[in-house]
């Protein structure tokens, strides 16, 4: 019998292939008021680089932005509103449903996130003070869990979709640059949890 | 686990799909083996294929296609030319499937022997004849059938129930003419028609339409009948034949012999089955001669096609009215139609009847005694037999008996089993486990006395003493050494002083045995060991001691175990479930596996007529074969898939080892997971060292696609609108599931060594999909196991 047990091991993956550069944009809604959830979204959008560590899990590491329009409803009559922008780093495990027959990467998944966030709410009060618009600042640590699936399409070509649900976990620094002006920083911090609290999210990109 | 093909499946499934023309058949009286020649069968070799493997079975199944479609008949309608061309495409892929999975022999001694009736039968028409090629189905079903493309089928079932050759030349006939009409295109056109209420099934009912296509169906049996009578009649094949044949297809579903049958011949003088487990009355077979026409059928009655034939035997004159019925060769006949019957034999054991093989075999054994293929094929059934019974019930075996009840098989122990084979099946489906078992060893252990040599039969015998000390708890201490006690047998016996006056006024030691045994009928197996004296003479032999020694050695190390196990904690088995999971689901370390005609099938609920995708199936088969072929290249790991489409036409060796190798995992599908028959060692040692590899799997990919449930939650949910165009695509496509199984089975002992059986939920991206699950089979199988 010539079965010999010396077999090399192969690579993981998909057909040997273990990293994954995607672009991704996830938008929720805006739950500030109920007039807002059907009319107003946040978007975000960034990519990530995941790498497939086992037979059914993938780790990765992610860089997304966000610009949202933001109206504090009670500076309304003083500001011209203005825009929290920002980025947050992530740390995903994604892991597939074995039991749906998942298989990294192909398949159903569950993820967890894990993001720093660092966000900047610059307020135009241009009624009243035209030369310096209140900023304020603030970062600090957020987490989702989402559900998805993930495919690949002419053998190179990855898409996912899912949906995530999350939030701000604690704060690790905030700045306003004049309180005086109304309740800004309370206003950011309600938005950004918004942004996180329930989003869609769709990627595209290739495995390596 | 998913059934490999059997034989049986695939001319149900080819016959129900395209009403393809079928025939005939024979009930073999008792007295037909003392009028016929008895040819000599003491060192039959199973069937075999031999010579060049013939284009049908080396041709893809897209290249037929492709090449049938040329014969398109661009005249009609663009919606009939459609239907040939599905035609062509359903029909070529059914056929293969069969060709494909080993059920087919090609240039055996049967199939040469048919051919050479039907180079008589066409000597006047050479042109017909070179477009024909005839091969044998090993198949218990009495059948023969065309295809569209020359290509004839005659069932082993069918070749036991011959008389004469010019039977088997008429049957020829009949399917010839349906050959030469295209009678199997014609009538899937016309089913097309009739289910688009086209042609003449316009402007009608539904259910006059399935009267219509079902009259032309018979009209169609009843021309292939007359213009096969007319090819018989110019052959100079004696045109009676016909009779005969028909008189086959009366007792189609009879068995082919009705010889008596006897418990004697699983008996000793000291081991004699209770009679409770013998029904005395049967009820004869009976055959319905004044059987109609029925509206319903594909085929006109089977008296009306006879009288038909002896109104057209009327007609004859002169030399017409006469023939020959052998032309080919008298003795050869006979001979084919013993290695049918032994034939037959062996496919009921693969098909899992194992009782029908049982009673088969003991009829064709009054002729043939002591026959070393019967009686080793009848080891192999009685050894099923035993496992099955031994086999400890579990749910499923309820579920199967659920389906028994409903199919109406259920056995009614009043009810006169029908026939003697009847009779066998009701007898051996009756015996307790362990008296079945130790007829079983006595059996196995004669023959292994008688050929020593043999290895399969001495690992069958192994393997039956085992299953009588680990199942049934048998010990030596159990049964009698000598038969100084023979008349008090059993505290029952003892008490009855006047039982035992009355067995000792008894002829001879076997009647008295039976008569204390009929004598306990009313009771309970239970404390009357019937069978303490079952093994008198073979405890005299000191090697059956060994053996029987050897079994209770290894009842009791298993005893070991399963003590060890009783020991353990909750959190300890539950470990060493998971560490045997890994080590049967993970890492291999393996440098070759040998892939058994692998299977790949897509299912789509929303086609019409029939839910299988044949051209999704054709082409996701050739792309899974690439993946595999790639990935085990990228693993390191050597694949050799044993296919008939990765042959050339000398390697007909090749395509007998995807025969035995197919059987083989047949019968392992009969069973529960990791039990079955032990392996013919030899034959799958040949096997391995000529692979290079002990490890063979069967593998079935099967994809199912069908309408997602719930639209109307969906459409509702698109009010939501972040999750509109998740919701929109599943809106838009059908659901899609996927069924992965492979069972990887070390071949020289049976084992299976590692398997995955996965249900892959609701997932596109199909191409990429399967190339992800053959690769990750091909790693699992190539990576080293973990130390």
């Amino acid at each position: 019998m010539s079965v010999v047990l010396h077999a090399q091991k192969p690579k993981g993956g998909y057909l040997g292939k273990r990293i994954i550069i995607c672009a991704e944009g996830s938008y929720s809604p805006n739950y500030s008021s109920f007039k807002d959830l059907f009319t107003s979204y946040n978007f975000q959008y960034g990519g990530n680089a995941h790498f497939i560590t086992g037979r059914h899990t993938q780790m990765g590491l992610s860089y997304n932005m966000y610009s949202m329009g933001a109206h504090n409803r009670y500076d309304t009559s003083l500001s011209n509103g203005g825009r929290i922008k920002g980025y947050q780093i992530g740390l995903t495990y994604r892991k597939f449903r074995e039991k749906k027959g998942g298989l990294a990467p192909i398949g159903k998944f569950f993820d967890v996130n894990l993001y720093y966030h660092s966000s900047e709410y610059i307020v135009d009060y241009a009624t009243i003070n035209p030369f310096a618009p209140v900023i304020v600042n603030t970062s600090g640590i957020s987490g989702s869990i989402g559900l998805g699936a993930q495919g690949i399409f002419w053998n190179r070509v990855v898409m996912n979709s899912g949906i995530r649900v999350g939030g701000p976990i604690f704060t690790l620094s905030e700045q306003d640059s004049d309180s005086d002006f109304g309740n800004n920083l309370d206003y950011m911090q309600q938005r950004l949890m918004y942004k996180d609290f329930f989003s869609v999210f769709f990627g595209i990109g290739v495995i390596l | 686990m998913v059934v490999p093909f059997s034989a049986t499946f695939v001319i149900f499934e080819i016959m129900l799909r395209f009403k393809l023309p079928l025939l005939f058949v024979t009930l073999l009286s008792a007295t037909l083996f003392a009028q016929t020649p008895v040819p000599n069968m003491d060192n039959y070799q199973p069937a075999r294929s031999s010579g060049a493997l013939p284009p049908d079975v080396l041709m893809t199944t897209t290249e037929k296609y492709e090449k049938s479609r040329t014969q398109i008949n661009t005249n009609q309608s663009e919606e009939l030319q459609k239907a040939e061309d599905d035609f062509y495409l359903q029909t070529n892929y059914a056929v293969d499937q069969m060709l494909y999975s080993g059920t087919i022999l090609v240039n055996d001694s049967m199939g040469m022997y048919v051919n050479r009736v039907a180079d008589s039968l066409l000597a006047h028409d050479p042109e017909t004849r070179a477009k024909i090629n005839i091969y044998i189905l090993r198949s218990t079903v009495v059948n023969a059938f065309a295809t569209d493309r020359g290509s004839i089928f005659v069932t082993v079932g069918l070749l036991t129930r011959l008389h004469n050759e010019a039977e088997l030349a008429f049957v020829l006939a009949h399917e010839i003419i349906h050959y030469k009409r295209r009678h199997v295109l014609t009538g899937y056109i016309e089913g097309v028609q009739m289910q688009e209420g086209e042609g003449k099934y316009s402007a009608t009912t539904a259910e006059n339409r399935f009267l219509k296509r079902h009259s032309y169906a018979r009209n169609q049996e009843t021309q292939a009948d007359e213009e096969g009578f007319d090819m018989l009649v110019a052959s100079n094949y004696d045109p009676h034949a016909a009779i005969g044949a028909f008189e086959i297809l009366a007792e189609a579903d009879f068995p082919f012999t009705d010889l008596d049958f006897s418990k004697g011949t699983f008996e000793s003088p000291r081991f004699v089955f209770p009679s409770r487990f013998f029904n005395d009355t049967i009820k004869e077979y009976k055959i319905n001669e004044d059987e109609e026409d029925n509206d319903l059928a594909t085929h006109p009655s089977v008296p009306k096609r006879k009288k038909g034939m002896k109104r057209r035997l009327l007609k004859l004159e002169g030399a017409d009215s006469t023939g020959s019925a052998f032309l080919v060769s008298e003795e050869l006949f006979y001979r084919i139609r013993a290695m049918a019957m032994f034939e037959q034999v062996a496919l009921h054991t693969n098909d899992g009847e194992y009782k029908e093989a049982i009673y088969i075999n003991s009829s064709i054994q009054k002729t043939w005694k002591k026959n070393y293929y019967l009686e080793k094929e009848m080891i192999r059934a009685m050894y099923a037999i035993t496992v099955k019974k031994n086999a400890p019930f579990a749910f499923e075996d309820l579920a199967d008996l659920f389906n028994l009840i409903f199919s109406g098989d259920f056995e009614d122990d009043d009810e006169k089993p029908l026939g003697e084979q009847g009779r066998a099946v009701s007898f051996i489906g009756k015996t307790d486990q362990k008296g079945w078992n130790i007829a079983s060893v006595k059996y196995a252990w004669k023959v292994h006395k008688e050929h020593p040599e043999d290895q399969d039969i001495k690992t069958w015998t192994v393997g039956l003493f085992r299953e009588m000390t680990v199942l049934n708890g048998l010990e030596i201490k159990d049964f009698q050494e000598n038969d100084s006690m023979f008349l008090v047998i059993g505290d029952k016996i003892m008490s009855d002083t006047a039982l035992v006056h009355r067995l000792k006024g008894q002829d001879t030691p076997t009647r008295r045995w039976q008569v204390a045994i009929d004598k306990l009928e009313s009771d309970s197996l239970d404390g009357f060991k019937y069978w303490e004296f079952a093994f008198i003479d073979e405890l005299k032999d000191s090697m059956f001691i060994a053996y029987f020694k050897e079994a209770m050695s290894y009842a009791d190390s298993l005893d070991s175990l399963e003590e060890r196990k009783d020991e353990m904690t909750s959190k300890e088995i539950k470990k060493q479930n998971e560490e045997e999971d890994e080590a049967f689901f993970g890492p291999q370390g393996l440098s070759k596996v040998v892939f058994i005609n692998p299977i790949y099938q897509s299912y789509d609920s929303r086609i019409k007529n029939g839910q299988l995708d044949v051209r999704a199936s054709i082409d996701g088969r050739a792309m899974m074969m690439d993946a595999m072929m790639s990935s085990a290249a990228q693993c390191g790991i050597q694949c050799d898939i044993l296919d008939p489409e990765s042959m050339d036409s000398t390697q007909v060796e090749r395509f007998n080892d995807l025969m035995i190798v197919n059987d083989w995992f047949g019968q392992k599908g009969n069973f529960k997971d990791g039990e079955g028959l032990p392996v013919r060692k030899e034959q799958m040692e040949r096997i391995a060292t000529k692979y290079g590899t002990k490890y063979f799997m069967w593998m079935a990919y099967y994809t199912s696609r069908e309408p997602r449930q719930g639209t109307l939650f969906r459409v509702l949910s698109l009010a939501f609108v972040p999750l509109a165009p998740q919701v929109a695509y599943r809106l838009a496509t059908p659901r899609e599931d996927v069924y992965f199984v492979a069972i990887l089975y070390d071949i020289t002992t049976g084992e299976p060594v590692w398997g995955a059986q996965r249900k892959i939920e609701n997932q596109h991206s199909t191409e990429a999909r399967l190339k992800l699950q053959m690769y990750d089979m091909m790693r699992m199988l190539a990576t080293p196991k973990e130390d």
